[in-house]
């Protein structure tokens, strides 16, 4: 075991020796040297690098020294006048306007004029413009990829802002970021939402000013930024520039005076003249009217005779047809009448020739009468001859029977018989000559009748012949009627004609006439037109007149209130970047003046147990040294040199990755906030001997404190084992209570524990430092993460603000109350007003709020930090945001002053502060501002709370019992009413909270860097400090150890009466840490404050035990490290002899 | 094979680096139950590493080591931690004691892993430090410690109590005193104990002398002339 070294050159071989066998102790050294150096120097050179880049990207974009502005602007010569007083003089101008990119959507730019000697920019992408009507835009406002499109200035900008520029529409170039803007508050305006969301630079010739709004003064100077001898060189400067200032200003004063008076001359000349003309134009115009009254009157005559003209041509008219018609009638009856003629005389032929028919039939038949009768008187001959025969007969068979009878021939019957049948006949006879005689008689009749029939006949045929003759006389009378007949219809036909005629003219000249009738209509028309446009012209002319003379009027009041030019001469102090930058860098110092100090705490401790236990651990061999006649320095080189080299070495590595990592770590932590060069790498060698000389200190101090004990000793007793440490009974034990029921192995790390103080406290320490540091990462990140959760979910409790153009009337609060369909549950219309709030220090840009106490506390919760609900302030009073008033201790009671833009003051009593996380806010009731200030509050803000409802993107119910709904109105809800919002004309602009809320969470989440880096090292400082105890641990007790596996200890019962200690120690630690750790967060919180915001200092319940199961992690990752070594403890150690 | 501890043509190498070194060769010996038996040897020797694998401390490379019909040979590590735990007793040249517990503590510290211990007072008593029992080893002497370590390993009531040069630390009537207190062990507890010592001697009081010479054993004797620790002259 016993190394023997002859020479120092041997001493030193053994020391590498030493340094290879025993690596992880070296390590050990190495590793906590190196991290605190890398700490400590990598967080101390982070504000000197941040500075020196700053100074380097001012430097290099030509910063201002001093900005000179006047209330008349100055004229364009002015800076070339003042060239020779400064290194670089150059004016720009700059205005504020309203501007979309097309979408709708408005903001507010500064637009300024390209300098060339100051202010340069630097350009990130696209090229720089080359037409007037080209801009390069501020790259925190608009990504990279807006370069080529077009930025359009807004309708909604007044008349007189957008007369300051040449177009209406600029394409962009490219984008920039401006030394003007080293921070990202982009400052107020008092247009539209009064915040600036950007910048945009254009050549001077963008503009169509004639004057410049401000002067750059630039003095190549190299002084340090912020240094006092800079401050002083700038305060000497100054009251020589106001001078030059106010001879600008004045200069320009004059002029624009004479120019304004002698335009306002003119403008009275050309009034007059003006008038003159008018006047002259309105009375020719009146004579013209007149004569077209009389022309028309006229027109009016002709018509009217016109009209009853035709009148009497359609009355004649009327009467000839009615002749016509009768005409037509008479025609009509002749022709009926001639008609009726010819059927009379058709049916006398008739008649004529039935009655010869009848005559021709009369003469048959009395012919045939004639024939009958000669034949009727020949048969009654025949007859009367016959008749006599039998009569004859008769009186022969009488007789004969007679004669029988007589002869008795014949009986008398038969006689009687005989004689009866000749009487019947004598009988039948008598009749028959009776009968003839008769027909003698008629016969004789029938004569006389045909003789008078005959007679008869002839008289009809005398008759027939005169009828005849009457017949022949009608025909002619009838062919003499219809010629007269059809002579009347030509006649008729011909009169058709002529009223025809007569019609066809009668239309033309009604059809005349109406158009004569149109043609008058517009001419009167015309004439009224002519009437009306007169009046107009008229009533414009005395209008024109009357506003010329108000305008006359003002222009002249206007002339005689010009005041006297005010000039101001702004040093750097006057930028906001280049303020806030001063004090954030201050963060990063006194953030490094905490943890390293910390660092090198644990790292001399770590050193001092380290060397300590391997000096003691060789007190053997530096006995035999010493026996063996090296001298005290020689023996003690070779411990020096082996903490010497692990402390070199570790602090080269340390100050190298520490250099270079921390500040770039912490400049992307900035890059949030802050816009320049990437970090300059600083080698700052005063620090690094600083951090050598430290680590050397802590590492070679403690070895040759450790070192002296033991070599102060003679070498006899350097060479008997060192007596072990007495066991010693702890506290613990005087309460058997407790002590009974530990288990040896645990009591054997209780007593182990205090019997090693030194390991103890080292432990306690580094074990604690490393929750510490986690408590801390971690709630950094919970303080400053949640900020704007709480913001908008506690205080701030409505969904979306708009912006209106113009204070908010009665159309425009039903519009809005139109928008319940679109799922609004309330809105309140409210005054933001960007004001200065006046402390007695400073002046702190604030935001006043006006509103009432029923509408308001639907909207903003007011609630002090414990939670209590505060009421709404009443008539003079007012509720401010807690950072304000801890910043200007202001407290509850106390006046307050805030001011205008127009240097109005407005003074409130604060009645209470209510928690409050971004920006600060002043709320008073709208009452108190008007009686304060006299006027209406201009309300152009609406906050909107929309409808609790779940709702999801397609606008169904979430689904029932998942036990989730979201708090207030979800994201799209909010876009819906946004995007409803925004079509009004009205609306400027609409603020979704939860688009805020995220993008301040995406801010937020670069923090997570610096939350990991924090993490990472506290990692490293547990796994030193545990490796390097435990290692100790076991080589100090490795006989123990040894022992205890001889005596049949399990792997993991050997493991755990080892690392006992650990865990308790490392318990211990977790509890110390965690109680550090609220100190460590609140300190470094107080160090780390930014100007918006105020950071709720808080340690959530889950990063204690974040904090806490890491270092236990940690701790256990060690162990199980740390096993391995355990496993290889060779059992015969528990043979060999104390050292 | 009915001994209680028999070894059987062991061999053991030592590699450090690219130098083997032969500590063991063809060691063979056999011990009854009950007997005190001494392994004597001068530096070097052997007698440790017989040692340490008759006390499961170390492995073999040839050879079979048994004890009460085990083969201790053939066990992994983790039976070799068991073996350690319930078949045998240590004593150490310098004790080894736990420095951070008492006399009382450290016996119960072995008693307290095994299956049937003793108890840790009574065993104690027996090696004549109940008064002691309460003290931390640092306030008690060598012997004193030596036979807290004693007590410590019968405690375990071990079937096998090695003993590495239990008096090599001590002075000459506490190593005798120790020794007795060993031999008493044996004779009233009928426990196998077993002495390695450079110490000829120690010989003359054990039951059976193994010499160990140059890596192997030389003689196995059975002592017919049992002499008692207060004879024995060193």
């Amino acid at each position: 075991m016993v190394r023997k070294s002859v020479k120092g050159t041997l001493i030193q071989k053994s020391t590498f020796r030493e340094i290879r066998s025993s690596f992880g102790r070296f390590m050990a050294i190495f590793a906590i040297v190196a991290l605190g150096v890398g700490f400590f120097a990598g967080l101390t050179v982070a504000k000197s690098a941040m500075m020196l880049t700053v100074k380097d990207y001012l430097n290099q974009h030509a910063f201002y020294d001093l900005r000179l502005i006047s209330t008349v602007g100055f004229d364009r010569e002015n800076a070339a006048e003042l060239a020779g007083e400064a290194d670089a003089v150059e004016s720009a101008v700059s205005f504020d306007i309203l501007y979309h990119m097309g979408d709708g959507n408005q903001g507010v730019v500064k637009a300024y004029s390209m300098t060339q000697q100051v202010n340069t920019l630097k350009l990130l992408s696209g090229r720089l413009p080359q037409e007037s009507n080209e801009c390069l835009v501020d790259s925190k406002l608009f990504p990279d990829s807006a370069v080529g499109s077009v930025i359009y200035l807004s309708e909604d900008n007044k008349e007189e802002d957008l007369e300051h520029f040449a177009f209406t529409e600029y394409t962009i170039v490219g984008t920039v970021q401006s030394p003007l803007y080293l921070q990202y508050e982009r400052g107020n305006t008092s247009l539209g939402t009064g915040r600036l969301d950007g910048f945009v630079y254009m050549p001077r010739d963008g503009f169509d000013v004639e004057y410049d709004t401000e002067i750059y003064v630039r003095f190549e100077r190299e002084y340090a930024l912020y240094s006092k001898e800079y401050n002083e060189f700038i305060d000497k400067l100054e009251p020589q520039w106001k001078v030059f200032a106010q001879q600008a200003a004045n200069r320009r004063y004059g002029r624009i005076l004479d120019e304004a008076e002698r335009e306002l001359a003119d403008a009275e000349q050309e009034f007059a003249e003006k008038k003159a003309e008018g006047e002259a134009e309105l009375a020719e115009g009146a004579m013209t009217l007149a004569d077209a009254r009389r022309e028309l009157a006229e027109g009016e005559q002709a018509l009217e005779d016109a009209k009853a003209e035709l009148t009497d041509g359609e009355r004649t008219l009327e009467e000839k047809e009615r002749e016509l018609r009768e005409a037509y009638v008479t025609i009509a009856e002749k022709e009926q009448e001639l008609a009726d003629a010819k059927e009379t005389i058709a049916e006398k032929e008739e008649e004529l020739r039935k009655g010869e028919e009848e005559l021709a039939e009369g003469k048959r038949q009395w012919e045939k009468g004639d024939e009958a009768l000669e034949a009727g008187k020949r048969e009654v001959a025949q007859r009367q001859a016959e008749l006599a025969e039998q009569a004859k007969q008769l009186a022969e068979q009488k007789q004969g029977l007679q004669a029988a009878a007589f002869a008795g021939l014949i009986s008398e019957q038969e006689l009687a018989a005989g004689l009866l049948v000749i009487e019947e006949g004598e009988r039948i006879i008598a009749a028959y000559e009776v009968q003839l005689d008769q027909a003698v008689l008629e016969l004789e009749e029938g004569d006389s009748q045909l003789a008078k029939a005959w007679e008869e006949i002839q008289e009809g045929e005398r008759q027939l012949a005169e009828g005849r003759q009457a017949l022949a006389d009608g025909k002619a009378e009838l062919a003499e009627g219809e010629k007269a007949l059809a002579d009347a219809g030509t006649e008729l036909a011909e009169g058709e004609e002529a009223i025809e005629e007569a019609k066809a003219e009668l239309a033309e000249g009604r059809e005349t006439l109406r158009e004569k009738e149109v043609e008058l209509a517009d001419g009167k028309k015309e004439y009224e037109e002519g009437e009306q446009e007169y009046e107009d012209a008229l009533k414009e002319f005395e209008e024109k007149i009357g506003e010329a003379e108000t305008e006359l009027a003002d222009a002249r009041d206007e002339l005689s209130k010009l005041e006297e030019p005010e000039i101001y001469v702004l040093g750097r102090d006057a930028n906001v970047g280049y303020v806030c930058f001063e004090n954030d860098a201050d963060i990063v110092a006194g953030i490094a003046n905490i943890f390293p100090l910390f660092f090198f705490l644990v790292a001399a401790l770590v050193c001092i147990t380290t060397m300590n236990r391997m000096v003691e651990e060789q007190r053997t061999q530096i006995g035999v040294l010493k026996a063996l006649g090296y001298g005290e320095a020689a023996i003690m080189s070779k411990y020096m040199t082996y903490s010497g080299l692990a402390a070199l070495t570790g602090c080269f590595v340390g100050y190298f990755v520490g250099t270079w990592g921390f500040p770039k770590v912490v400049w992307y932590g900035y890059g949030i906030m802050y816009q320049a060069d990437p970090i300059a790498y600083l080698f700052d060698w005063k620090l690094a001997v600083i951090s050598l000389a430290v680590s050397l200190l802590c590492s070679m101090g403690t070895t040759w404190l450790s070192c002296r004990v033991e070599l102060a000793q003679v070498a006899a007793v350097l060479m008997r084992p060192k007596a072990p440490k007495a066991g010693k009974r702890v506290f613990l034990e005087r309460i058997p209570f407790l002590w009974k029921r530990l288990g040896f192995l645990r009591k054997v790390s209780l007593r182990n524990i205090f019997r090693y103080k030194k390991r103890l406290f080292m432990m306690v320490v580094g074990i604690s430092g490393c929750t510490a540091l986690l408590v801390t990462g971690f709630g950094i990140k919970d303080s400053i993460g949640d900020v704007a959760r709480m913001q908008f979910e506690e205080i701030q409790t409505f969904d979306l603000s708009a912006s209106l153009q113009d204070s908010v009337d009665e159309g425009m609060l039903e519009t809005l109350r139109g928008l319940e369909e679109a799922g609004v549950d309330s809105f309140t219309c409210v005054m933001e007003k960007n004001m200065d709030f006046v402390g007695e220090t400073a002046v702190e840009s604030v935001i006043l709020i006006t509103g009432t106490a029923e509408e308001m506390p639907n909207f903003v919760n007011f609630h002090t930090e414990n939670g209590d609900l505060i009421p709404y302030p009443e008539l003079g009073e007012a509720v401010i945001s807690d950072k304000l008033a801890r910043e200007y201790h202001v407290r509850a009671g106390e006046q307050i002053t805030l001011r205008d833009e127009d240097m109005r003051t407005f003074s409130v009593t604060v009645a209470a502060v209510y928690e409050n996380y971004i920006y600060d806010y002043v709320h008073v009731s709208e009452e108190t501002w008007r009686e304060q200030m006299g006027e209406e509050p201009e309300k152009k803000t609406v906050y909107f709370k929309l409808s609790e409802e779940p709702f999801d993107i397609e606008g169904e119910a979430l689904a029932e019992g998942d036990g989730f709904a979201l708090k207030g109105a979800s994201a799209a809800a909010a876009h819906v009413v946004s995007a409803a919002l925004m079509q009004m004309e009205e609306v400027v602009n609409v603020t979704v909270n939860q688009d805020t809320m995220k993008r301040i969470g995406n801010m937020m989440a670069s923090l997570d860097i610096i939350v990991a880096v924090v993490i990472l090292c506290a990692a490293g400082l547990a796994f030193i400090v545990l490796y390097n105890l435990t290692n100790i641990n076991i080589t100090e007790r490795i006989r123990e150890i040894a022992t205890i596996k001889v005596l049949g200890f399990y792997k993991k019962e050997t493991a755990s009466y080892v690392f006992r200690e650990n865990l308790l120690l490392t318990g211990m630690g977790t509890a110390a840490g965690l109680l550090l750790g609220i100190f460590l967060h609140r300190f470094v919180m107080s160090e780390i404050q930014v100007d918006l915001m105020n950071f709720d200092v808080y340690v959530k319940p889950i990063s204690y035990c974040y904090s806490a199961v890491l270092t236990i992690i940690f701790a256990w990752f060690v162990d199980k490290v740390m096993e391995g070594k355990l496993e290889r403890i060779s059992m015969t150690e528990s043979l060999k002899s104390v050292d | 094979m009915g001994s209680f501890v028999s070894f059987q043509n062991v061999h053991k190498v030592y590699k450090t680096g690219e130098v083997e070194i032969q500590a063991l060769h063809d060691v063979n010996f056999e011990i009854e139950k009950g007997e005190f038996c001494v392994i004597v040897g001068a530096s070097g020797a052997g007698k440790t590493t017989i040692l340490n694998i008759l006390g499961g401390m170390d492995t073999l490379t040839g050879g079979n080591v048994f004890l009460d019909g085990q083969e201790v040979s053939s066990y992994n590590k983790k039976e070799l931690t068991a073996y350690r735990r319930f078949d045998v007793g240590f004593v150490f040249q310098f004790y080894n004691l736990v420095q951070n517990l008492t006399a009382l503590e450290n016996v119960e510290l072995a008693a307290q892993i095994c299956k049937e211990p003793l108890d840790a007072a009574t065993v104690l008593k027996q090696v004549g430090l109940e008064e002691r029992a309460n003290n931390f080893p640092a306030q008690l002497s060598g012997g004193e410690q030596q036979r807290v370590a004693i007590a410590r390993a019968l405690a375990k009531n071990p079937k096998l109590l090695l003993c590495d040069e239990p008096t090599g630390a001590l002075d000459y009537n506490t190593g005798k005193a120790v020794l007795k207190l060993l031999q008493a062990t044996c004779r009233d507890m009928g426990k196998t104990v077993i002495v390695i010592t450079h110490n000829q001697a120690l010989t003359a009081m054990a039951d059976r002398i193994i010499t160990v010479k140059s890596g192997t054993v030389v003689s196995t004797v059975k002592n017919e002339h049992i002499v008692d620790v207060s004879e024995i002259e060193w």
